[in-house]
């Protein structure tokens, strides 16, 4: 994968991915198709849940240099954004942001989707709910690793 | 030469923290041997190593738990992710 075509950035601090979403629009104005996901922390009433992410440095980010050429390989892309929160988030935060451009929508939308399954199921990343008085760390859900199983031999080269 | 050890997720708790510095015994040559080691007189941190979802790392590369190793300056115990 030519590394300039991905921009992969893991944030301890707050994102505004409106912000980052019109920096990727501006990047690749000569697409045809831009399209975009965003992830937040679950707003659950009555809940004063916070999650903390954990990343292993070095590695995680490789790991998604990993994900985001296997996309580039799968499709015809001409940029991807991927910014994924660590530390502290509270509910309504966003905890991941994720954009791809392409000339047409097709692989533009099956690129988001696949980097979105990969990034739940493969990228080193450890989700804890802290509540008031209690602390959970997640366990990966049956669904995530359903999910990555479509891509197997979709598109898969 | 020292070799630290890091524990990820929810491994911090049977490891009692999320890193050590150990000087490896000559005959610990690779993840089995060390887990062995590690958690000698420890069953809680033995069975949270041995499961098999858990990932070794050795100095930033998924491994084995049978391959050997020389010398490595980072290993880390890997639990399921939950990103995204």
């Amino acid at each position: 994968m030519n590394k300039s075509i991905a921009t992969i950035e893991i944030s301890d601090e707050p994102f505004d991915p409106q912000a980052v979403h019109a920096t990727f629009c501006a990047a690749h104005k000569d697409a045809g198709a831009i399209a975009s996901f965003l992830g937040q922390v679950r707003n659950e009433k009555n809940s004063v849940k916070k999650l903390v992410l954990e990343h292993y440095p070095g590695f995680t980010e490789k790991e998604i240099q990993k994900i985001a050429a296997d996309a580039c390989r799968r499709w015809p892309l001409d940029g991807l954004c991927i910014v994924h929160r660590v530390g502290d988030l509270n509910p309504g935060e966003p905890i991941v942001f994720v954009a791809t451009a392409s000339a047409h929508r097709r692989a533009a939308f099956e690129a988001v989707d696949f980097l979105m399954d990969y990034l739940k199921s493969d990228a080193p990343f450890w989700k804890k709910e802290a509540g008031e008085s209690s602390e959970r760390w997640i366990e990966p859900r049956e669904q995530d690793l359903c999910d990555k199983m479509r891509w197997r031999t979709k598109t898969a080269v | 030469m020292a070799t630290r050890i890091l524990f990820f997720g929810a491994l911090k708790e049977p490891a009692q923290g999320a890193a050590r510095l150990v000087d490896l015994p000559t005959d610990v040559t690779n993840a089995e041997q060390l887990i062995d080691w590690i958690a000698k007189d420890d069953t809680a941190l033995k069975s949270a190593l041995d499961e098999r979802s858990v990932r070794i790392c050795v100095d930033q590369e998924i491994t084995p738990r049978a391959q050997s190793f020389e010398t490595p300056a980072e290993i880390a115990f890997l639990p399921p992710f939950s990103g995204g």
